[in-house]
């Protein structure tokens, strides 16, 4: 049986995690939701969302590479083990985060206030 | 294993109790390093690749149920070990994510396990789910350098309560199995 703390402890963690959403998003904003920035070891890459193009970011365990084609970002191609920031899929003018934590390369689109939900959950 | 033979001498065990402790220990490791690998393959269809079930944790809920902390963290922290050692990715930033995970689950699940009976097992299952999204995103930020993973940790967060609360129900009738057994 769940104790009436079980059920406090879910509700408040819940409580707090629906409000850090708005704060994070708020503490992110104020970037161009036009353009993807490529953080890696060796520096940091802007990408035109509007404009395709193939870069190759070097990682801390090998390459990896992004993809701009029809307004979305993507890694298509790591040299990391599991694989999360290829199968995390592609990113629109949305927003969002793509990290490939191996290699210590993120992927962020702009402009996090003005995402949604499901803009998030890729 | 040898923290789970002290767990149970530091509680004035006697020696055939002690090594019930570690062989329980044993085995719980081995569970959590079996669960480990269903899950990375479950990984593969899941629609957020970053989110792990945490079936592990069943074994490690197991372990600190049924014999105390520090076989919990033994079966923990080992357990991370061996997969790294597994998949070849041990000290790489992966397992400074899965460490940080995993002790911060730990604390918290200690922290509540510490209030008695006002926390059932799902209580700390959940606890301990939360606090590993919360410690492998921030080990993530600091490894990458990057701040703006932490806005994934929210909605991370809020599912970690549902899968915290799985793992939970299905650590609880193992526990009740095993618990006469130790």
């Amino acid at each position: 049986m769940t104790t009436r703390g079980d059920r406090i402890l879910v509700l408040v963690i819940a409580i707090v995690a629906v409000l850090a959403i708005p704060v994070l998003a708020a503490a992110s904003s104020g970037q161009d939701s036009s353009q993807a920035v490529v953080t890696g070891p060796a520096g940091r890459t802007v990408l035109d969302l509007g404009v395709d193009r193939t870069i190759v970011v070097q990682g801390l365990c090998g390459d990896v590479v992004v993809e701009v084609s029809n307004g979305t970002v993507r890694v298509v191609e790591s040299t990391c083990p599991d694989k999360v920031c290829v199968r995390s899929g592609a990113l629109d003018s949305h927003g969002g985060v793509v990290a490939c934590v191996p290699n210590g390369v993120t992927v962020v689109v702009g402009a996090e206030g003005e995402r949604g939900l499901d803009a998030i959950v890729r | 294993m040898r923290s789970s033979a002290e767990a149970s001498l530091h509680l004035g065990a006697n020696t055939s109790d002690g090594a019930r402790s570690v062989a329980l220990g044993a085995m719980l490791l081995v569970c959590a390093v079996a669960l480990g690998l269903v899950e990375s393959w479950l990984l593969v269809w899941s629609p957020v690749p970053w989110l792990r079930i945490g079936l592990a944790n069943v074994a490690v809920l197991v372990a600190l149920a049924c014999i105390g902390p520090r076989s919990a963290l033994a079966v923990s922290l080992l357990r991370v070990m061996l997969v790294g050692v597994a998949t070849g990715t041990l000290f790489g930033p992966g397992t400074v994510l899965a460490v940080s995970g995993a002790v911060c689950a730990l604390v918290a699940m200690l922290l509540v396990r510490a209030a008695g009976a006002r926390f059932s097992i799902i209580g700390w299952s959940v606890a301990g789910a939360s606090a590993h999204v919360l410690g492998q995103f921030l080990a993530a930020a600091l490894v990458t350098g990057s701040a703006a993973i932490v806005s994934l940790v929210p909605v991370s967060v809020l599912a970690s309560l549902f899968l915290g609360i799985a793992t939970g129900l299905i650590a609880r009738p193992v526990i009740s199995r095993v618990m006469p057994a130790v």
